[in-house]
């Protein structure tokens, strides 16, 4: 009788201490916090951009123009020349190889869009998708850039 | 008599078996729950470590001492010149730059058009590519460090032209 009881107490106890080690597994688990984003690529992303818009590409026998003169001066229908090149093949050959000596812990999403007599006229430079995205927005006159870092 | 005192031998040593095992059940948890909970500590310190590098990055690049300007408007972009007379002011106030950054490293490299490995002073510049801002190298230390960088713009104001720069900075362990 006393050891028929002595072994239920002693599968209670066992149950108990089990019980025990996966709720402090749940908790060592459940206490890993969230990944921090936010301010950083916000910081990454004006950066970037004021480093493409900046930036004056090597042109020869013309004035140097920064990429932002050349998106004002840019017809994105005509394909205008700009320092010897269609302009939209200069901003999107420049603006690449800028993109790509970015940290490249991420990815990114950038294009630039130009409205002329209500018509849009992109110009596409590089493609990300996710669900947490940190953007930067540019109004340039008729022109809006738009980079977004895909973390 | 004998054989009742048997059987409580036999009870006492299953008693003891359970407690051990219980015990060693308890050990492993104990084991698992704080490389669990030491493993997420590290983990998060190296997260708030590397936000710092970046948010001090972010600070760097808008210090007046090497932030562009044009007239009396303030642009987002690094000024080379800039860069080499602040080294020499960053020098002459050294504690205060120490008590700032600590042992860090801070440097700017240009990077596109093109890649210049030459240590920028008054007399390389503007045929360099490396401008050293700030350095406190802690003593046995050299090779154990993390590194944290951001895309600027660097411009290069006798020339009037603006190139592409990496700001990095280097935190010593």
């Amino acid at each position: 009788m006393m050891k028929r009881a002595q072994t239920e107490v002693l599968g209670l106890l066992v149950i108990v201490v089990l019980f025990i080690v996966i709720l402090m597994f749940y908790l060592a688990f459940s206490m890993k916090s969230p990944q921090r984003t936010g301010i950083k690529e916000s910081e990454q992303a004006k950066y970037i951009s004021d480093a493409i818009l900046k930036y004056t590409p090597e042109c020869r026998n013309e004035v140097a123009k920064s990429i932002r003169d050349i998106i004002l001066g840019c017809d994105f229908e005509a394909n205008n020349e700009i320092c010897n090149k269609p302009c939209k093949d200069l901003l999107k050959e420049e603006s690449k190889k800028i993109l790509d000596l970015a940290d490249s812990k991420y990815r990114y999403d950038f294009k630039i869009r130009k409205t002329k007599n209500n018509q849009d006229s992109v110009i596409d430079i590089a493609r990300c998708s996710s669900n947490n995205v940190m953007a930067d927005n540019r109004i340039i006159k008729d022109a809006v850039l738009n980079l977004k870092i895909c973390i | 008599m004998l054989r009742s005192s048997k059987r409580g031998q036999i009870g006492l040593m299953e008693l003891l078996m359970v407690i051990v095992i219980i015990g060693i059940i308890i050990a492993i948890g104990i084991y698992f729950f704080y490389q669990g909970f030491i493993g997420s500590v590290k983990k998060t310190g190296e997260e708030l470590s590397m936000q710092e590098r970046e948010v001090l990055l972010g600070m760097l690049g808008r210090i007046p001492e090497v932030r562009c300007s044009i007239g009396s408007r303030d642009e987002n972009c690094l000024d080379a010149l800039k860069i080499i007379n602040a080294r020499e002011t960053i020098e002459d106030n050294k504690a205060y730059y120490i008590n700032l950054l600590g042992f860090r490293s801070v440097k700017v490299e240009l990077i596109y058009p093109e890649r210049n490995s030459k240590e920028c002073n008054a007399n390389t510049y503007p045929d360099c590519g490396i401008f050293k801002l700030y350095e406190n190298i802690k003593t046995g230390s050299e090779n154990m460090h993390q590194d944290a960088s951001i895309l600027v713009s660097l411009y290069y104001p006798e020339q009037g032209k603006y190139k592409v720069g990496k700001l990095v900075l280097r935190e010593y362990k």
